[in-house]
């Protein structure tokens, strides 16, 4: 390595060139030789060209005017294939610095590679068992969190003042002040967009006041719940998973089970107990808004005025829909916090795992929400309420 | 005693700097020439802007005012889209005091990520000149399909070395390359610097706060304080310097002198033996 090189832009110009002379059966080497101005694939061609009708080649690089690294490896590229070419290099010329770099490297250059990663096998029904090996994992993991959870909410029982309430109202504030106005516009648009498009079916069969019932059932005791419960759980769950995540990268957590403190009662409890508390709230709220959304829509489409609406509302949707619907989105939001706790926990210590988890407690978070949903359809149908 | 003939051309060129954080000033009137082919040590105070100064050498820090000049190359209104600045930086390296590896890849893939992204080489190419340059840090090669959480910390240092040494730059810049290392590991570290430099023909300049390295590699010693540089010369005049109180304090507190002591009988008996 030359210093002159730091005020030489180094260009392609003055790129590293090799040249055969037959005569006296040596390779001149010169230019730069440097991963600036190396042309892999020239190079290859030109070193393959020498046949060997020759048994002895020297090598000369006292012309080459600058020397690194990657240069060291392709002269002894060229030698190694000088060699498998059964043709012996009498002598390598180098200038000073070129031989003591060279050196340097000489014994790296000649031990043979250990391939030390295993290979793993693959083919489509090994990734298949890999996948439901892993799915199995995590539901295991998530049923013996969900006893840890249980263990310590027993743990609590005992000393209530561990339990931080400011972090309730830290989750609760992020989960639900700043999550309602999504909430709110989803639940809006959707209800306008059931009643306008179930509007024709209504008319045609004469049956505009049932458009009533269809909303208030619909909404009420799925719609709603379960596209607030997917906003937070989009929100929220990503968010709590990342937080933990971020925390256990860092040792904090580590720092949290040292001084004696359980991480599922500072971390996960408040968490939990937060986001349980502010899912019906916001359900609540969404409900409102899913309702006047197809209140607007049947108002214009099918002729029922506003007044008609919440009369009928009141009259012929049971009040159990809406209470349901409430119901459901209490577990809806236990579940979205635990698996969020879940994912952060499992967090390994780079930079890739944490968007891996937090991405798979979204997935997670709302595929339970979809079974806990259809384990409440028939718990509901059971008790017919 | 290590003291170099001046070169005829600057490596660095810091003229007039100022640095200001909200208000405070952290360097002023900072004025500075590195020469090449050197080890540099930059020592201070902690929060005397050490570390400040690297990054501004190496534009992650915005200047206030005055300009830098590296590598011939006046820096100070450079971005970081500039192609010239690119370049420029090619022929930079800096090692980040815990490492600062991409935590997602492997040992060999993160000394191959600077290759993959200025050479054209092909990945086999590039991978095996990745394996020679861990190689040459001493790293073993059972450590290179591991992540860079499942190695030590002393493992860390020389990976972060490696990673360094990727594109063979002319400059680099180690930040407290042998903290949070064990005695032993931190003199091979410092070895394995000086050896380097000597054969990579490399101008190292290093922040650290660890006397052991600064007497026994170091051929220059930086000492930044009052917002400038205070004093720039050899080890042996900075530890006998008693114009500045706080240098002297450095090298002569309690465990300043203990390894002064060291080193200068070390150094003398070396010279009995020639």
């Amino acid at each position: 390595m030359y210093k002159e090189s730091a005020y030489q832009k180094l260009t392609h110009t003055n790129s590293a060139s090799m040249e055969f002379n037959a005569d006296e059966q040596s390779i001149i080497l010169s230019g730069n030789w440097s991963w600036r101005s190396i042309n892999e694939n020239e190079l290859k061609l030109a070193y393959s060209k020498i046949n060997n009708k020759f048994k002895k080649i020297n090598i000369n690089g006292s012309k080459i005017n600058y020397l690194d690294t990657s240069g060291i490896y392709f002269i002894d590229k060229i030698i190694k294939y000088l060699k498998s070419k059964q043709i012996e290099v009498s002598k390598l010329i180098l200038s000073n610095d070129g031989q003591k770099l060279y050196d340097r490297f000489i014994d790296k250059l000649n031990e043979p590679i250990k391939n030390t990663q295993e290979q793993e096998q693959s083919g489509i029904l090994i990734n298949i068992g890999h996948n439901v090996v892993d799915i199995w994992k995590d539901v295991i993991g998530i049923i013996s969190f969900f006893g840890q959870f249980c263990i310590n909410c027993l743990l609590l029982i005992k000393s209530p003042r561990s339990l931080s309430t400011q972090e309730i109202i830290k989750t609760i504030n992020n989960a639900g002040a700043k999550g309602l106005w999504i909430a709110i516009l989803l639940s809006f648009m959707l209800g306008m967009t059931l009643a306008y498009e179930m509007s024709p079916q209504f008319r045609s069969y004469g049956a505009n006041i049932y458009a009533v019932n269809f909303l208030g059932i619909s909404l009420l005791k799925e719609v709603s719940p379960l596209m607030t419960a997917i906003i937070i759980a989009g929100r929220t769950g990503s968010a709590i998973a990342a937080e933990i995540g971020t925390m256990k990268t860092q040792e904090e957590i580590d720092a949290i089970q040292t001084m004696g403190i359980s991480p599922i009662i500072r971390l996960v409890l408040p968490k939990v107990f937060g986001t349980m508390i502010i899912t019906p709230l916001i359900t609540a709220i969404a409900d409102v808004a899913s309702l006047l959304g197809g209140a607007i829509v049947v108002n214009y489409t099918l002729d029922l005025n506003y007044s008609f609406f919440l009369e009928r509302l009141q009259n012929n949707v049971s009040i159990y829909n809406y209470t349901d619907g409430i119901y459901k989105s209490l577990a809806f939001g236990f579940i979205i916090s635990l698996i969020g706790c879940y994912c952060g926990f499992n967090v390994k210590g780079n930079a890739n795992s944490i968007g891996e988890y937090t991405t798979k407690s979204v997935v997670l978070g709302i595929f339970s929400i979809v079974c806990i949903d259809a384990i409440f359809a028939i718990i509901f149908e059971i008790l017919k309420i | 005693m290590k003291v170099k003939k001046m070169a005829d051309k600057p490596i660095i060129e810091i003229k007039n700097l100022g640095t200001n954080f909200d208000g405070i000033w952290v360097h002023k009137n900072l004025n500075l020439t590195i020469y090449p082919d050197r080890i540099v040590s930059i020592i201070g105070p902690s929060g005397c802007g050490k570390t400040t100064l690297v990054r501004e050498i190496l534009m992650i820090q915005p200047l206030t005012e005055g300009e830098i000049i590296l590598a011939g190359e006046k820096i100070s209104n450079y971005n970081i889209d500039n192609a010239l600045t690119k370049i420029t930086l090619s022929h930079v390296g800096m090692m980040f005091q815990h490492g600062a590896l991409f935590s997602s890849l492997s040992v060999l893939e993160n000394v191959m990520f600077p290759l993959m992204e200025f050479t054209n080489f092909s990945k086999n190419t590039i991978e095996e000149i990745a394996r020679l340059k861990l190689k040459l840090t001493g790293l073993s090669e059972q450590a290179f399909n591991l992540n860079p959480v499942e190695i030590s910390g002393g493992m860390l240092k020389r990976v972060a070395l490696a990673r360094t040494l990727a594109l063979d730059p002319e400059v680099i810049f180690l930040d407290e390359p042998t903290s949070g290392l064990d005695p032993d590991s931190a003199s091979s570290f410092d070895d394995l610097i000086s050896s380097l430099q000597k054969q990579l023909n490399l101008t190292v300049i290093m922040i650290t706060h660890d006397l052991d390295s600064i007497w026994s590699i170091s051929d220059e010693i930086i000492y930044l304080g009052n917002k400038k540089v205070l004093f720039h010369d050899t080890v042996e005049k900075a530890a006998n310097n008693k114009e500045i109180p706080e240098l002297y304090n450095y090298f002569n507190g309690p465990r300043g002198l203990a390894i002064k002591k060291f080193h200068l009988e070390k150094t003398t008996n070396n010279g009995d033996l020639k």
